[in-house]
């Protein structure tokens, strides 16, 4: 059904997986535009409750193909028709989505990674802006969520310099959130999905949606929205369950429902 | 009160709000001219219908409406459409009395967004699309819509959105006023009987002349307009509410309305 991407649903996990590995997993519109219809539907299918993007072989990403880019690709239209929805869709989504940065994630690829809601890199992958060295500005929402992530100073040296990140300094500078041994980078995660999956998830959905609501809100309108939250996660089963648990002092299981 | 068996909606009063949900999801309410007829008649019933105070317009299965039904009118020529003159039916829905709200689950196109636009007040799934896309099968609004929406939002902005037929966004329209409140898809429903629980306790005459009013200003010059203000105004000195709301308010008590 897919061509360029692998997608996996197992036990409340749906897995997207770049599959391009003779280009490093680099970005044509057909990758860009089939991630994004896997994303939605992953986004609709009750069971799965938490999304990875990962990518096969030795890189997450290396960015835009630019085998595919000449003199009459218009760059902005690319960002509009590929590059934005995809990086929208990530941002509205009520389910938790990981980057596992298994390689290199470079230019657009790295983009994507920072459009995710967690990171959890590889002891030896590696990051790199690498926009300005074809003389481009970073794009795919890199200075929005770098910005977020390091703060203003360092995302401008990032993009003017674009140094090559190591694991090591990507979690120095709150680029990732967590960075595992290369043989264990898969059993790692895993668990820690398992961990996530055991969460109640509507709630980590909306959860994640007030983080953002935060940075985009004056406190009138964020207190509307929270409450709004409130009572959505106050309909759930999970919610129920946790009061139920609580009461009969054991640990809550529960369903993402 | 109701005897009709509705094929394409169903009915339901409830603490004084009469419900109407297009009932074709099957179809995602696509609007058909029976489809028109069940939803005025079931308007002009509960119009009629002293227990009901406020109306309420949603579709079933989590969507408003798709829009008019294509299949009915494809081979039709301009003598058929003006013999049929449909929209007839569509003019008698705005002249209902009684408040109504449409609440908007993730889409009103076409005559979805006439049926939106013709009620009072609108409440939307905050992630819903509106629009005219008739345009892109050769058609246009034919309902209202490109006076209604114009009168809304100004000639510049109806103008490309009505020839573009593209989808405009919930929020888009709330900024320019033409939707009262955005609410959690999930909470649509709630949201919306809150506020016609709201309306329902408000003195019902008032409401109808209200209602009156307000619209006479699209219709009128600002003089010709207030004098119908003016009339109906004067008009409730007439009403118990009328005596009933200004002696509570005197008592420092809640009013209690009696719709009289």
């Amino acid at each position: 059904m897919y061509e360029t991407i692998i997608v996996n649903k197992e036990a409340g996990m749906g897995q997207i997986i770049f599959n391009r590995p003779d280009k490093y997993n680099a970005f044509n519109n057909e990758m860009l535009e089939e991630t994004r219809q896997a994303l939605e539907m992953l986004e609709k299918d009750e069971d799965v409750r938490v999304i990875t993007l990962e990518g096969t072989g030795k890189a997450f990403s290396t960015g835009q193909d630019l085998a595919g880019v000449d003199d009459s690709m218009n760059h902005g239209e690319v960002i509009r028709l590929f590059y934005a929805p995809l990086v929208q869709a990530i941002d509205t989504s009520e389910k938790l989505i990981v980057a596992k940065v298994n390689g290199i994630a470079a230019g657009a690829g790295m983009s994507i990674a920072l459009a995710c809601d967690m990171r959890w890199m590889s002891d030896d992958a590696m990051m790199t802006s690498a926009f300005i060295n074809v003389g481009l500005v970073p794009d795919s929402g890199h200075i929005f969520y770098l910005t977020k992530l390091a703060g203003q100073q360092k995302a401008l040296e990032i993009s003017m310099f674009s140094p090559r990140m190591g694991a090591g300094e990507s979690l120095d500078l709150g680029l990732v959130d967590d960075v595992f041994a290369k043989d264990i980078f898969d059993t790692e995660t895993r668990k820690r999905i398992g961990r996530l999956l055991g969460k109640p998830s509507i709630a980590i959905g909306l959860i994640k949606q007030l983080t953002k609501r935060a940075a985009d809100s004056t406190l009138p309108e964020f207190m509307d929205i929270e409450s709004e939250y409130q009572r959505v996660s106050g309909l759930t089963e999970d919610h129920r369950e946790g009061m139920m648990a609580f009461r009969e002092k054991r640990k809550a299981e529960f369903k993402g429902k | 009160m109701l005897m009709a068996n509705y094929e394409n909606i169903s009915i339901e009063l409830k603490n004084g709000i009469g419900m109407i949900w297009l009932d074709r999801p099957e179809v995602n309410n696509a609007i058909s001219i029976e489809m028109t007829e069940e939803i005025l008649h079931a308007m002009e019933c509960f119009d009629e219908e002293q227990d009901v105070k406020v109306m309420t317009v949603m579709g079933r299965g989590g969507i408003f409406s798709s829009g008019a039904d294509i299949s009915e009118m494809k081979d039709s020529d301009a003598r058929d459409m003006m013999v049929r003159d449909q929209f007839r039916i569509w003019d008698r829905m705005s002249e209902i009395a009684k408040p109504v709200i449409s609440g908007v689950h993730k889409y009103a196109f076409g005559g979805g967004f006439e049926l939106a636009l013709l009620s009072d007040m609108i409440v939307a799934d905050k992630d819903a699309g509106f629009g005219f896309p008739e345009v892109v099968i050769g058609a246009m609004p034919g309902a209202g819509g490109t006076q209604r929406l114009t009168r809304l939002v100004g000639t510049k902005r109806a103008m490309e959105w009505i020839m573009l037929g593209e989808t405009i966004s919930a929020k888009t329209l709330h900024d320019h006023g033409v939707i009262n409140h955005l609410a959690d898809g999930r909470l649509l429903g709630e949201t919306v009987f809150k506020l016609a629980e709201k309306l329902a306790k408000q003195p019902q005459i008032a409401l109808k002349l209200i209602k009156e009013s307000v619209n006479a200003a699209q219709d009128n010059s600002l003089y010709a307009g207030m004098q119908i203000e003016r009339k109906n105004f004067y008009l409730l000195f007439s009403t118990e509410d009328q005596k009933i709301g200004m002696q509570a308010f005197l008592d420092k008590k809640p009013p209690e309305f009696r719709g009289r």
